[in-house]
């Protein structure tokens, strides 16, 4: 049985059962230092929704901006694609049938 | 933590801490260290990477407390993170060390009769350097099996795997960790 690796795993199973869990030295004051990291975690949060606050009014301005130089810029909309492919097609067939090319 | 927690039950605590009160989470992290420190115990290699898991453990549930149901007590809740904790980070560090060499494992040295006059500590040690050749699953159902003890049924809850899933990695595992100690894994 000794040998075996089945016998010798069941061996060692049975014996690290017994082994004792120890208490870690880190127990000590782990709670306080749990405390530190969900406050600093917290603070990140805070300060990250602060600026999208703050930011807000600054985007807001942006695409108002935006919108106005577009409008300013291109204050006549551009001719129909559709018309204009087609106003030309006509074109080309009337030449076509006064030349008779 | 302030004396007024202190005898509060858990679930009076939560309501607590859901409500701001941060003192009330150092007072449930407190109780509870215990058993976080002893499952992370089982997966972590030093005293550093366990201080690591049992902050990350403590740190989910504070995030999701709000999702936490009573439907179990509330160590059963924090039980289940502490083990999908581990896996993951047994998974993470798979990742990272995949060229683990057998023989950069320590052992200790080897008799005719290895484990005549192993004492408990050291047969945990030649199981847990084995283990680290096993997949992350396996090493987490062969630890809660046999090492804690734990039922098939426990280990689905815990794991969210099926039972049958966990017996198929349970046997997996076994075969696996004869292999290791018959010393032909290198074949």
């Amino acid at each position: 049985m000794k040998n075996e690796p089945g016998g010798r795993l069941e061996r060692l199973f049975d014996l690290a059962r017994r082994a004792k869990d120890e208490p870690s030295p880190r127990e000590e004051g782990f709670e306080s230092r749990v405390l530190a990291r969900v406050r600093e975690e917290r603070e990140r949060k805070r300060a990250w929704s602060s600026w999208a606050w703050r930011l807000a009014p600054l985007l807001l301005a942006l695409v108002v901006f935006l919108g106005l130089w577009n409008y300013v810029s291109y204050p006549v909309s551009p001719p129909d694609l559709y018309a204009a492919i087609s106003g030309g097609g006509e074109e080309e067939q009337f030449v076509h049938l006064w030349t008779g090319e | 933590m302030g004396a007024s927690h202190e005898g509060r039950p858990d679930e009076g605590l939560i309501r607590m801490v859901l409500s701001g009160d941060d003192e009330a989470f150092g007072e449930l992290v407190r109780r509870h260290k215990r058993m976080v420190f002893g499952i992370a115990g089982r997966y972590a290699r030093n005293a550093s990477e366990i201080e690591d898991i049992c902050q990350e453990i403590f740190l989910k549930a504070y995030r999701d407390l709000g999702g936490y149901r009573r439907e179990a007590p509330f160590a059963h809740w924090l039980g289940r993170i502490a083990v999908r904790t581990c896996y993951d980070a047994l998974r993470k560090r798979r990742r990272e060390e995949r060229d683990v060499s057998f023989e950069s494992l320590s052992f200790p040295p080897s008799s005719s009769d290895p484990e005549k006059d192993l004492s408990p500590e050291e047969a945990r040690e030649i199981l847990a350097s084995a283990m680290e050749r096993l997949a992350p699953d396996e090493r987490l159902v062969v630890t809660m099996l046999e090492l804690e003890e734990r039922t098939v049924r426990e280990i689905a809850e815990l794991t969210g795997w099926s039972e049958g899933n966990v017996k198929v990695r349970a046997h997996r595992a076994r075969k696996a960790l004869k292999r290791i100690l018959e010393g032909d894994d290198e074949k």
